[in-house]
């Protein structure tokens, strides 16, 4: 196998032009995984920036009342995931700032997520992009080429004769392939994780990258190997390559997302928006307290204190009624985002099923997923950051009602160590397990392509050219 | 060393082998000498191994080849009718892989060693394949033959597109590896050469081996035989 892979590696690098195919490809990773990282660095910067400036703002608001503050509300920012540097995903369009404010829950909710995941490869330039659709598309040439190169030179008759079998040779090219193209991949990522600052975070993440990839690079490279040796004719390999290749890069991943919009339809924004007020003005709102609803809740906090009036209350009522108001609505944003995350659930697993032909549709699926820049952590972001604007209203709204005013008391203000001891918050990325059973479906699809390929690999009969 | 009894091999209609027995013995050069069609390489195949015999057997050093491919292998060594190798390595290079591939690591000295037995001149060693002419890529082939002691030679047209001088020096080259003890079978349709190099002539036609003869007997009639039908 050694002397397999040496002279593999001696035919390729003897190749014309394949000095300059190296340098152009180290060159396009190069400068994409530096710019990654630029970006990456900019956007983070100017996000802390941001964070640190509405803080100060916050902190330095003097008195007021909590009411005004949660109407003044705050922002909070999807710190992107360092790999974002490696595939941009679906960050490149996706909003990551939302405004969170008391009783509007925020309806940030894409609405074409399912769409997201194709779009992104017309994204910014991230070395992801040459790593998916360049260097495989090399890989396959290259291995098609070196099986051609056997077969036409008549040189399959005097291997043979020397004793070593078909599936030995055909797996020494493969793995002659796939060392150089990992190690392509092992680098960037190197790179851009030693220039991140290691973590074990980080770590895992890259870990998973480097095998889809490692994966996906055995598919591309197998596949050329075995239908290089199985056409009769060495060039009809070429064809359907190539053919392959676009189906499984433009049209497939273009074909299984429209029919899992047909069969899983999002509301667009205006419908999902349009839907939640209905249900809300169905029930109470708390600038208009003449609801019936409303009346149950009064009659049993007066209940509760003995009084007779909102206004004999030792508490202020208007923050009891803003927070049932506020629950009414998350209610019914869970209701209609709980809709909308299922049917975009059922949209991903489709996709990622019916990826069984498409081991590329898996491996994009796979590599924005490690990334941290698929629609599955856009939308963990959007819940962290509702679960953070609940707790924050929460606080104010509970202020209000118990922070010594009286009902209909809106000029009562508290001092400034009240409004700091809020936290700002903080979007912890989803647990690694979780990203790894997100991602599972693909990883097996891969692997059952290995299964077959690796089969075929051994079986197949060498073409015996001349006669 | 070669034994074929009664062979035979159809491709769909067409019997591209009938019923061929043939016995070469150790040291001989054997050419099969017949017209375009006649199933010369198809008889190099069955021998590799690369076809199966419908009918009949093929021994080489008394092992069967549809019993044990690898053995019989491992006593085989073939140069095709356009010998290629691998054009961006050198000869030497060339000659080590595919020893290695049988199973043999040699020293440079070693390789040296063979490509000048195989009659390659030094200077050409270290030069890549793609610069050499047909008669020097069979040099190597021949190299690599003597690199795995080959007890059979298989030959498909050696002598094809090779000028007077270069043919002349690969019958020597032959001559010599049979005087060293191997085997050789040859297939051509060049009487000129095959008369130059070979002990014994079988002349082929149709899958059949019309006729046996010494090399230096070939006649005119015989010659006559094969040429009927192909030229007008
Ligand atoms: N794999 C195959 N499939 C079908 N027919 C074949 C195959 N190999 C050889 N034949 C046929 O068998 C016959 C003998 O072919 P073969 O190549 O053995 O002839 P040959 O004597 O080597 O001719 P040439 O001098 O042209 O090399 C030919 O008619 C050829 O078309
Ligand atoms: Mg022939």
């Amino acid at each position: 196998m050694k002397s397999i892979l040496s002279t593999e590696w001696k035919n390729l690098l003897r190749m014309p032009g394949m000095v300059f195919v190296l340098l152009v490809l180290a060159a396009a990773l190069g400068f994409t995984a530096w710019a990654g990282l630029e970006e990456y660095r900019v956007v983070a910067r100017m996000e802390t920036e941001a964070k640190t400036h509405l803080r100060q703002q916050w902190e330095s608001m003097g008195p007021s009342n909590p009411h005004s503050a949660a109407h003044y509300g705050t922002y909070v920012f999807k710190k992107n995931h360092a790999l974002t540097a490696f595939d941009e995903g679906v960050n490149g369009y996706v909003g990551r700032t939302l405004y969170l404010e008391g009783h509007r829950q925020n309806e940030l909710v894409q609405s074409d997520a399912a769409q997201g995941d194709i779009l992104s490869r017309f994204g910014k330039l991230r070395p992801a992009l040459i790593l998916q659709i360049i260097l495989p598309l090399l890989l396959l040439l290259f291995a098609f080429q070196s099986v051609r190169g056997e077969r036409d030179a008549d040189r399959v008759r005097i291997l043979l004769v020397q004793g070593v079998s078909y599936s030995k040779i055909l797996f020494g090219k493969l793995w002659s392939l796939w060392i150089p193209g990992m190690l392509f991949v092992l680098i960037t990522l190197g790179i851009q994780i030693s220039l991140l600052g290691f973590s074990t975070h980080l770590l895992g993440r890259a870990l998973l990258l480097a095998i889809g990839y490692g994966l996906f690079y055995w598919i591309v490279i197998a596949l050329a190997l075995w239908l290089s040796s199985k056409t009769e004719k060495s060039y009809t390999a070429l064809s359907w390559l190539l053919g392959i290749w676009i189906v499984w890069v433009v049209f497939y991943p273009k074909v299984t997302y429209s029919v899992a919009a047909l069969l899983y339809p999002l509301p667009d924004r205006v419908e999902f928006s349009a839907g939640m007020k209905e249900d809300r003005s169905a029930l109470l709102d708390g600038h208009n307290p003449e609801e019936e609803a409303l009346k149950s809740l009064e009659d049993s906090v007066l209940q509760a204190y003995g009084v007779s009036s909102k206004e004999e209350l030792p508490i202020n009522f208007d923050g009891l009624l803003m927070q049932a108001d506020e629950e009414f609505g998350n209610r019914v944003w869970d209701k209609h985002f709980g809709e909308l995350y299922q049917q975009m659930q059922k949209q991903k697993s489709l996709v990622q099923w019916a990826s069984l032909p498409n081991p590329f549709g898996n491996l994009q699926s796979l590599s924005m997923g490690a990334a941290g820049t698929d629609n599955f952590h856009q939308v963990d972001f959007l819940q962290e950051a509702e679960s953070y604007r609940r707790v924050f209203i929460r606080t104010l709204n509970e202020r209000h009602a118990y922070g010594g005013s009286r009902t209909g008391d809106w000029g009562h203000k508290e001092d400034q160590e009240f409004f700091n001891s809020i936290a700002d918050f903080q979007y912890a990325e989803p647990p690694f397990l979780s990203l790894i059973s997100q991602q599972m479906p693909s990883l097996l699809l891969l692997l059952a392509w290995i299964g077959l390929l690796g089969i075929g690999l051994a079986k197949v009969k060498p073409k015996i050219s001349a006669l | 060393m070669l034994e074929i009894q009664g062979v035979t091999k159809k491709f769909k209609q067409q019997t591209a082998v009938d019923g061929l027995s043939l016995s070469i013995p150790e040291g001989e050069v054997f050419a099969l000498l017949g017209p375009n069609g006649a199933g010369k390489t198809t008889t190099l195949n069955l021998i590799l191994g690369f076809e199966k015999a419908d009918q009949g057997s093929i021994l080489v050093d008394g092992i069967d080849v549809a019993k044990d491919l690898g053995e019989v292998r491992k006593r085989l060594a073939f140069i095709p009718e356009n010998v290629q190798l691998y054009p961006h390595l050198s000869g030497k290079e060339n000659l080590a892989y595919f020893s290695q591939l049988a199973g043999i690591q040699y020293s440079d000295e070693q390789l040296k060693n063979l490509l000048l037995e195989a009659g390659l001149q030094e200077k050409a060693h270290d030069s890549p394949i793609s610069t050499y002419s047909k008669g020097m890529r069979q040099k190597v082939g021949v190299a690599i033959a003597y690199s795995k002691k080959a007890k059979l030679l298989l030959l498909d047209e050696p002598a094809s597109g090779l000028d007077p001088l270069s043919s002349a020096e690969l019958s020597q080259l032959v001559r010599k590896v049979a005087a060293q003890g191997a085997t050789v079978l040859m297939v051509s349709h060049d009487l000129f050469r095959v008369k130059e190099t070979a002990d014994r002539v079988g002349i082929f036609k149709n899958g059949e081996l019309k006729k046996i003869v010494k090399a230096s007997e070939v006649t005119a009639n015989d010659l006559e035989l094969i040429y009927q039908g192909i030229v007008v």
